[in-house]
């Protein structure tokens, strides 16, 4: 478990590695830089090529990632060129908001996917099984601004239930505004429940046909027991899906903040995109980064520490004498 | 009134009909055999007086009662699972769920059985004491427990749940000698006013538990045969069957083709193995015996490098060798093969007898190795063409597990670890696989480990060894 985990730990470092440098080469590329946008539409070349000498993009660009790269490592993501404020500061203001929306979006669909995917995997290929099948299908199959856009005219614009726009007054939670939450949460929940249900569903189908199963049901055991008791342990593994869900779900908050103008990371780095600035953008982009493989990271080693055949004797408590006579 | 009333029932297959116009009546207290040819049917038969049916198999017709209920509705299933009668699996040890902890398992049919919250621990302690378990078993695993300790776990789950008709499915092929004898002496007091059904190949212990006897044979119930069930020894058959070790077997000589030493290996705790020592010639057959739990399984393990033992040392063709078979080179990957006690946790359930044959002949021949057709190695095993196509979950116990043996054998092994080969086979499909190994052994120069809790089986090898406080010894009593 030991060698597993110096091993994991150390894969998600060179990955981090990694993505680092393709997340700083790929906003050097964007057509357009910070100094084009300072300077406005109007500067001469002469003028922009000032103001890049002074922002210190005219030097190589490994030097300027590897500056970058030391910076960050200490903490200093740099300056936004836009607000003028410092990029940590700014992703500390807006980190926890995303960081709520997902995780309430990512609570609700473990419930949901928990139960679906129990109901379906347990009765595969009966009714149950293609209502569910065909509806997280539907699910996935669609994109998830349509999903939020569709959200958006049916409760904001058609009923009037909830707010378009998740206004938040700075220095607010969002929990003080739980109606705000509601939209976004629930774009996100339908984005997400979908895989999340069918990885679930085939684990579970799986498991239904494992001989342990099979002895469970011919002892009596049956319904919601059977399924919470001996059918899930068997498929924890899925547990790795939610975390890939998860993942995907930072990504997919960045459009469904944009939408509902919901005070996270992932609008404001899509602002930061259109004014090209390229600090916000890295910083921004490196926390994401980060975060996605945390939460990768934690799925492995929940799915690990739940199989019980990897954990070493001694941490079971299976001690002594085990021969008979 | 019957307890057990099944009437003209007909299971059918994709392949054809599985049972015929079979018709059972139990009374109540009573105790009935059944016994048949491997894959004659006997499982599933045993399954419809739940209301069963393994994924493949439906019910065409006829009707089974149990108790008065019809196990094929749900109301009917409710009170016959568990409730009415009890059902001890074949393969015990992967029907317990992996995981859990057996004390949890046995808490879990104690709770089903209405004992309150406060008489789980009680409850369990007298039935684990009843069935020889240690209770310290109670905080193991399902894979940290022998095969024999499995059958035993499971057995008390069927015990605890108190009723009337307890169906027993080979519940003495991962047992040694004294284990089955316990169990049967058990079996006669603890379940006293108890109906049974008795599916075993083993006809001594048929014989001793069951008042009537029953035979399959092609998808029909016929009455069995009264006389021969009485003698262990199977009806001769035919020239396989002949085929017997000859009288000066090839008396190996020369330095061992796989050699371990001072072997400590176990599941935490205690090590079941501490500082064995084994060698193994070409054509040599060593037999290892020893009760159940004693740590037969985890030397094949060890020996095949499923499991990376705690100390020890391995030479393969006198060359040392590291444990795991993945940092083992390619040609020694192949050279042991590993035929396991659970056949049906060896084997991948979604994929058919015949991919799983072609995959173990590529790697063989990627090798330069020549293994034998697919078709030749199922005749060899004795099993009919027409399971090439069969996944395992559609094949009954005994014919998995000489589809394990034959999977293994594709691969062109010089040495075969056996654990437990033949314990779900009838005596005569028992006797043709031995015939094989013997013959394998004279003209491929296999090595077999033979791990058995059969006397009869131990004594077709060349040596055999007891494994004992960890160590290999010969065996205390002189065999006679």
């Amino acid at each position: 478990m030991t060698h597993f985990l110096l091993v994991r730990v150390g894969t998600a470092l060179a990955t981090m590695a990694l993505l680092s440098a393709a997340l700083f080469l790929a906003t050097d590329a964007l057509p357009g830089d910070a100094a084009g946008t300072a300077a406005g539409a109007d500067a001469t070349a002469g003028e922009r090529a000032e103001l890049r000498e002074r922002l210190g993009l005219d030097r190589p660009v490994v030097e300027r990632y590897l500056a970058w790269l030391g910076d960050s490592l200490t903490g200093d993501l740099g300056r936004s060129a836009a607000a003028g404020r410092p990029v940590g500061e700014m992703l500390a203001s807006r980190f926890g908001s995303s960081v709520l929306l997902v995780a309430t979006a990512v609570a609700c669909i473990a419930v949901a996917a928990t139960v679906l995917g129990l109901l379906a995997g347990l009765r595969s290929g009966r009714p149950v099984d293609r209502l569910v099948s065909s509806g997280t299908v539907t699910l996935l199959a669609l994109p998830e601004f349509l999903l939020a856009t569709a959200l958006l005219a049916v409760f904001a614009h058609g009923a009037g239930l909830l707010p378009a726009v998740s206004l938040i007054p700075l220095g607010d939670s969002p929990w003080q505004h739980p109606q705000a939450l509601v939209l976004p949460v629930a774009s996100l929940f339908l984005a997400g429940v979908g895989i999340a249900t069918r990885l679930l569903r085939a684990a579970v189908a799986t498991a239904a046909e494992s001989p342990a199963v099979e002895q469970a049901r011919l002892s009596g055991e049956r319904g919601p027991r059977l399924a919470w008791s001996y059918v899930l342990p068997a498929a924890a593994p899925a547990v790795q899906g939610l975390a890939v869900t998860t993942a995907g779900l930072l990504g997919g908050s960045l459009v469904v903040e944009t939408l509902f103008n919901y005070p996270g990371v992932g609008s404001e780095l899509a602002r930061a995109v259109a004014y090209r600035d390229t600090a916000v953008v890295q910083g921004f982009g490196l926390a994401l980064a980060g975060t996605a493989l945390l939460v990768l990271l934690l799925g492995d080693l929940v799915s690990g520490l739940l199989d019980v055949r990897s954990r070493s004797a001694s941490a079971t408590g299976l001690r002594g004498e085990r021969r008979l006579r | 009134m019957n307890l057990v009333d099944v009437t003209r029932l007909e299971l059918t297959s994709a392949d054809g009909v599985v049972l015929a116009d079979c018709s059972l009546t139990i009374r109540p207290g009573e105790r009935v055999g059944l016994v048949g040819r491997s894959g004659s049917g006997k499982t599933a038969l045993a399954h419809a007086l739940f209301g069963h049916t393994r994924s493949g198999i439906t019910r065409t017709g006829g009707s089974v009662r149990v108790a008065g209920h019809d196990p094929f509705t749900t109301a009917g299933a409710c009170r016959v699972r568990g409730r009415a009668a009890a059902y001890v699996p074949q393969d015990c040890a992967s029907a317990l769920p992996a995981e859990r902890r057996v004390g949890w398992v046995l808490d879990r049919a104690a709770r089903r059985a209405g004992v309150p919250r406060d008489g789980l621990p009680t409850a369990r302690e007298a039935v684990m004491g009843d069935l020889g378990l240690d209770p310290g078993l109670a905080r193991a695993f399902p894979h940290q427990i022998s095969g024999g300790q499995a059958q035993r776990v499971a057995l008390a789950t069927a015990l605890l749940a108190g009723s009337e008709l307890l169906v027993l499915d080979e519940p003495t092929s991962g047992l040694d000698a004294r284990a089955a004898a316990e169990l049967v002496r058990l079996l006669r007091r603890g379940a006293g006013a108890v109906a049974m059904l008795l599916i075993s190949h083993d006809h001594d212990i048929v014989a001793e538990l069951t008042t009537r006897r029953l035979t399959v044979e092609a998808g029909s119930l016929g009455d069995g045969p009264l006389d021969g069930l009485d003698r262990p020894g199977p009806p001769a058959p035919e020239p396989l069957a002949a085929v017997r070790l000859p009288a000066e077997p090839p008396r190996p000589a020369g330095a061992p083709l796989l050699r371990a030493e001072g072997v400590t290996a176990g599941h935490g705790g205690e090590p079941a193995l501490r500082g064995t020592d084994l060698d193994l010639r070409a054509g040599e057959c060593v037999a290892v015996v020893g009760p159940s739990g004693v740590g037969k399984t985890t030397l094949a393990r060890v020996l095949a490098g499923g499991l990376v033992p705690d100390a020890g040392r391995l030479w393969l063709r006198e060359e040392p060798c590291p444990w795991p078979v993945t940092r083992r080179r390619g040609g020694d990957r192949l050279l042991v093969a590993h035929v396991d006690q659970d056949s049906r946790g060896a084997l991948n359930p979604r994929e058919t007898v015949a991919v799983a044959l072609r995959r173990a002949r590529r790697a063989a021949l990627r090798c330069g190795l020549v293994p034998e057709p697919a078709a030749e190695l199922l005749r060899a095993v004795a099993l009919p063409a027409t399971a090439a196509g069969r996944l395992p979950g559609e094949l009954s116990g005994g014919e998995r597990q000489r589809v394990n043996l034959a999977r293994a054998l594709a691969a062109a092994p010089q040495v075969l670890l056996c654990d437990e080969v033949t314990a779900s086979l009838d005596p005569e499909t028992e006797q043709r696989v031995l015939a094989l190994l013997a013959e394998l052994r004279i003209e491929r120069d296999l090595a077999v480990l033979l791990i058995t809790h059969r006397a009869a089986v131990a004594a077709t090898a060349d040596r055999v060894l007891e494994l004992r406080h960890g160590l290999l010894v010969p065996p205390a009593r002189s065999r006679d």
